[in-house]
């Protein structure tokens, strides 16, 4: 090698590193930029919301608007909590969220194992067939599931929506279910029943077990399906102590004007359980979504 | 001042809560109409806490006068059709609604109905012709209110932009012509932060009621003929031809205007409240409502005046009013309950209790009514007795006649042109997507027709 | 064979058969006593002459439907109703994908990322509605018209909702605020799954980071990518609320997508005959569209055993 050759290799092999470096950064960089934006997307309005609450009301319509709030207070929450009834629509939420939670992830995960373990044709195709479901338009659901409520004597009552809701989550946790078990060899159920086990038993203490993560997808799921309802909730809930909060917001709008004070606040109260949850429990969230596609 | 705060109390929500889960269980146990207490529905979109209260302290009388219950469902306007359905459906319709004659209507020829024309004998007010939903010779439905709409505008920001703003008692504020509020919103609109005015382009019941009162207010007829021959007569003669005027005026001033596709009608309360509009057609009521929480000081500034008019189109009309109903459903459980509570609200002072819930918005029936000393008796009415002075001679000049035929009489297929909101969306093609006035006008036209 | 195990194994036919009807029973009976019927329900009505408010109603055969082929208005809302599917889907995977891609490395703040990315999924749409409004108002208190303003980009508020170029785009953007989190949970979850030693390996090798994506990351997403694209395309189709919230379907009609335009017949034009032959056909569109997307990209065959 001469000379020259070897002087060349010299600044090439630094210059690579370098160059590398600055593609390495310049991708960071990129990617950086990019979070950003989409984080101002998805962050700024929350953003915004929550200034909007502190702001006392008189200050709400200031021209123009600020960034900085010209005062702070806690008017509009205390407004809200002492002047609508939003905590009776809080509770309602919560209690009908948590039963068809409760009962959904029970079913999903019966039905979806149920499923999953039948050897029959069509197997795959009746398991599809139920998100054929979501393709009608819930709109026009209302009507027909106000009669079949009014005929068991349910309305007005806890047990009727939680159903409504099992009933427009279940297509997709079962689907979910469904694709979870098959990631799960049958060996598994085989061999404690072998040990003499009962196909219960198996499932109940083997299966059980190892499904957690989707469990956790498949309530997730159905306590976004419904903590968001209004199109059955108006309907079912006829009697506004039994209003849920996103009937109970639609109510404290009016129809004539916007108290934007309480409104902002409210979205800002109904918000953070929904962070809560998600700050606390995203590990396993998104656990469960990784097995089920 | 306490006049938005709501008073949704916690004690009446657990107290209905109990009632009802009780009343639930007995019509679960017994049957139907076995039990003595005879339990009555009533759906309405009457959300103000104030109008809330009025129908509490009804429930309450109603009780001790009859030993029967009255339950309140507040449901927005549009979702009572959703509501209404889905108890007819089922075979449970609630007692009694409270809708407007176009939607009284539409339940009467569905056989929803009950004739309730022997309370408009019965009752201590007196309710007049053109207000009730009338057909075939029985009445259906029994109003409370008429509801007026006019021009809204802020006379601070007129004073700003250098005009003097009319006194609201005045002829001025029933005569404002094109041209006169032309100058004044576009001056607004340069001289001051606000946009001159707000209208409504939007097919929402907003748009309806903005478009049917600059129609009305100009001459123009929307249908024409004897009930139930009437026809749509938007599209021809006279009445297209002003319609067209009018139209392409409201393009002319829609450059002084907050984008209006976006405004229904918390939008409309909204745009005035938040200083961003300078004018907004709605009623003094609602506005009050919203400037409370927001812009108190303005409460003195708003002065009431008629939709704008050109002078030489005087039939005396200055105004279309909506008139507020009740119906009695003829297959609920208890209509003759119904029929009872309705008696004790009109029969007490809680009638005029409901009328004063929502001051300069809920109008009464009759000229008489409002000029009575048990109406005037109100502390608001006192504190802006120029506005209660336009109230009434307003009230004088207006017609809830727009879903009636040439004779008066109210037509089924007209009165259901409301709630589709036709001309809201003939404002919102010509405004905001710039269609040919005529052309929106065929369209309208043709819409009405297909009803 | 079957039977040579069951025997060898002892597990008796009648035992196994209670138990998966025991556990399949309870989820069917709900569904089609709440689901199923009512779609029967809804088929009856679109063949008559039936009103909101009328429980008699009698037999019209197709005429609803031959009357939607000539409406207008049906067509304009199925092709717009697709415009926003497609649009809004093909904005919730690609935010999603460069969201999700991300946020999976661990850097300071990643937690409050990945918090900020999953939780809109749970944020009621009336309250998203209701944010949206607030922020884009073209109202004085409009913060992203008036900050626009102050920065000099535009002279007067923009109504955003409220003009027929911009109503479509924005309803996308602002609609697909909470659902972008749908897909970023989807392929978050599946990065997540992905052997790192891949990576490793790859960057032995000396693969760009470019190639490694194209390599290892995008043939592993391509699952959860077509089953994210079913699952969100079906769910946008049907979408109602927000639009409804947002636009009511205008200006002008150019928001109008099927469902609003269902929604508009039945419950404010009071004809539950035609809005439910809408319902139908929309049905029947998807349905058809699903049939043909299963078949030809098998996403739900993709599923690994591990």
């Amino acid at each position: 090698m001469s000379n020259e050759q070897l002087e060349r290799e010299k600044f090439k092999a630094p210059d690579q590193v370098i160059s590398n470096e600055i593609r390495e950064k310049l991708v960071k960089l990129v990617e950086m930029i990019t979070l950003f934006i989409i984080m101002i997307y998805v962050g700024f309005p929350l953003l915004w919301l929550i200034i909007s609450s502190i702001t006392p009301p008189e200050h709400l319509f200031d021209y123009p608007p600020t960034i900085i709030p010209a005062a702070v207070s806690m008017e509009n929450y205390v407004e809200l909590l002492v002047t609508t009834a939003f905590s009776t629509y809080f509770l309602n939420s919560v209690i009908v969220g948590i039963g068809a939670t409760v009962m959904t992830t029970i079913l999903a995960t019966m039905g979806g194992y149920g499923l999953a373990r039948t050897d029959f044709k069509g197997q795959r195709n009746i398991a599809r067939s139920v998100l054929f479901a979501y393709m009608f338009p819930p709109i026009l659901l209302t009507i027909p599931m106000y009669t079949v409520f009014y005929n068991a004597g349910l309305l007005n009552s806890y047990l009727a929506l939680m159903f409504a809701h099992v009933a427009i989550s279940l297509p997709f946790t079962i689907w979910l279910m469904w694709q979870y078990y098959q990631t799960i060899p049958e060996a598994f159920e085989q061999s404690a029943q072998i040990a003499g086990a009962s196909k219960a038993k198996a499932f109940r203490d083997v299966i059980l077990p190892m499904s957690l993560p989707g469990i956790m997808a498949v309530a997730i799921f159905t306590f976004a399906i419904t903590w968001n309802d209004f199109t059955f909730a108006i309907v079912i809930m006829t009697d506004s102590s039994m209003h849920t909060l996103p009937v109970g917001i639609s109510t404290i709008i009016e129809q004539q004007w916007v108290p934007w004070g309480m409104i902002t606040a409210a979205g800002v109260l109904i918000l953070a359980p929904c962070f809560a949850l998600v700050a606390f429990l995203q590990r396993y969230i998104i656990q469960g979504f990784s097995v089920s596609v | 001042m306490t006049l938005n705060k709501k008073k949704i109390s916690r004690r009446r929500t657990i107290k209905s809560a109990g009632a009802s889960s009780v009343a639930l269980t007995l019509a679960g146990c017994l049957g139907n109409g076995t039990d003595d207490v005879q339990e009555v529905t009533l759906l309405t979109a009457e959300t103000d806490p104030r109008t809330q209260n009025v129908f509490d302290a009804v429930a309450e009388d109603f009780e001790e006068e009859t030993g029967n219950e009255a339950n309140y469902e507040y449901v927005g306007f549009e979702e009572l059709a959703d509501r209404i359905s889905a108890g007819v459906r089922a075979d449970d319709p609630p007692e009694m609604v409270i809708w407007n004659v176009g939607q009284m209507a539409a339940l009467q020829e569905d056989g929803l109905l009950m004739p309730v024309g022997d309370l408009v004998d019965d009752v201590d007010v007196e309710i007049p012709d053109d207000t009730v939903f009338e057909w075939e010779d029985s009445v259906y439905s029994i109003p409370w209110c008429r509801k007026i709409y006019h021009m809204i505008i802020r006379g601070d920001l007129l004073e700003e932009a250098g005009y003097t703003p009319p006194d609201p008692a005045s002829e001025e504020a029933l005569n404002v012509d094109w041209s006169t509020f032309q100058e004044w919103v576009s001056a607004i609109d340069e001289e001051t932060d606000a946009a001159g005015t707000a209208i409504a382009a939007s097919q929402t019941s907003k748009g309806e009621v903005d478009a049917i009162n600059w129609l009305w207010t100009n001459a123009v007829r929307i249908f024409r003929g004897t009930t139930p021959d009437e026809e749509v007569s938007i599209d021809t003669g006279e009445d297209r031809e002003r319609a067209i005027e009018v139209l392409e005026y409201l393009d002319d001033i829609y450059e002084y205007s907050v984008p209006g596709a976006d405004i229904a009608w918390a939008e409309s309360t909204d745009a005035y409240a938040s200083g961003s509009a300078g004018s907004v057609i709605y009623s003094i009521g609602r506005i009050f409502a919203a400037l409370e929480g927001t812009n108190p000081e303005w409460m003195d500034h708003t002065i009431p005046l008629a939709v704008p008019w050109e002078q030489h189109r005087d039939d005396g009309i200055t105004n279309r009013q909506t008139v507020s109903q009740f119906g009695v459903f003829e297959d609920s459980e208890n209509p003759d309950a119904a029929k009872e509570w309705l008696t004790t609200l009109y029969n007490s002072h809680h009638y005029i209790d409901l009328i004063h819930s929502v001051p300069f918005h809920n109008t009464p029936l009759t000229e008489e009514l409002a000029q009575s000393d048990e109406y005037l008796d109100h502390e608001l009415l006192q504190e802006y007795p120029q506005i209660a002075e336009f109230y009434a001679n307003f009230l004088e000049m207006g017609t809830s006649a727009m879903l009636a035929g040439d004779d008066g009489g109210v037509s089924r297929r007209l009165a259901q042109s409301e709630l589709p909101s036709h001309l809201g969306k003939l404002l919102e093609d010509t405004l905001v997507g710039g269609d040919d006035p005529g052309d929106a006008i065929d369209t309208a036209a043709e819409n009405l027709r297909d009803i | 064979m079957s039977k040579i195990l069951k025997n060898r194994y002892n597990i008796s036919v009648p035992d196994v058969d209670r138990f998966t009807l025991a556990m399949i029973l309870p989820a069917m009976v709900t569904l089609i006593l709440l689901l199923f019927i009512p779609l029967i329900f809804a088929v009856f009505l679109s063949l008559s002459d039936s009103t909101l408010f009328q429980t008699q109603a009698s037999f019209s055969g197709i005429e609803n439907y031959t009357s939607l082929a000539t409406d207008d208005l049906f067509l304009t809302s199925l092709w717009q109703g697709s415009i926003f599917a497609v649009f809004s889907v093909l904005f919730q995977v690609i935010v999603g994908l460069a969201l999700a891609i991300i946020i999976n490395r661990n850097f300071w703040g990643g937690w409050l990322a990945r918090t900020l990315a999953i939780f809109p999924y749970l944020v009621p749409t009336i309250v998203v509605a209701l944010m949206w409004k607030w922020i884009l108002s073209p109202l004085n208190y409009g913060i992203v018209n008036a900050s626009l303003m102050s920065m000099g980009l535009i002279e007067s508020p923009i109504a955003w909702f409220g003009s027929v170029s911009l109503a479509m785009p924005m309803l996308i953007i602002a609609g697909s605020w909470k659902f972008v989190a749908f897909s970023v949970l989807f392929f978050l979850a599946r990065l997540q799954s992905i052997d790192q030693r891949m990576y490793q390996q790859a960057r032995i090798s000396g693969a760009s980071r470019i190639q490694m994506f194209l390599h290892i990351t995008l043939p592993n997403l391509k699952s959860a990518i077509l089953i994210v694209v079913l699952l969100r395309l079906i769910f946008m189709f049907n979408k109602f609320d927000i639009v409804w919230l947002l636009t009511r379907g205008g200006p002008a009609e150019s928001t109008t997508t099927l469902p609003v335009y269902i929604y508009r017949i039945t419950f404010l034009d009071f004809d539950l005959g035609i809005g439910s032959a809408a319902a139908i056909a929309l049905f029947l569109i998807l349905s058809v569209f699903a049939v043909i997307y299963f078949w030809q990209f098998r996403p739900s065959q993709e599923v690994e055993v591990r």
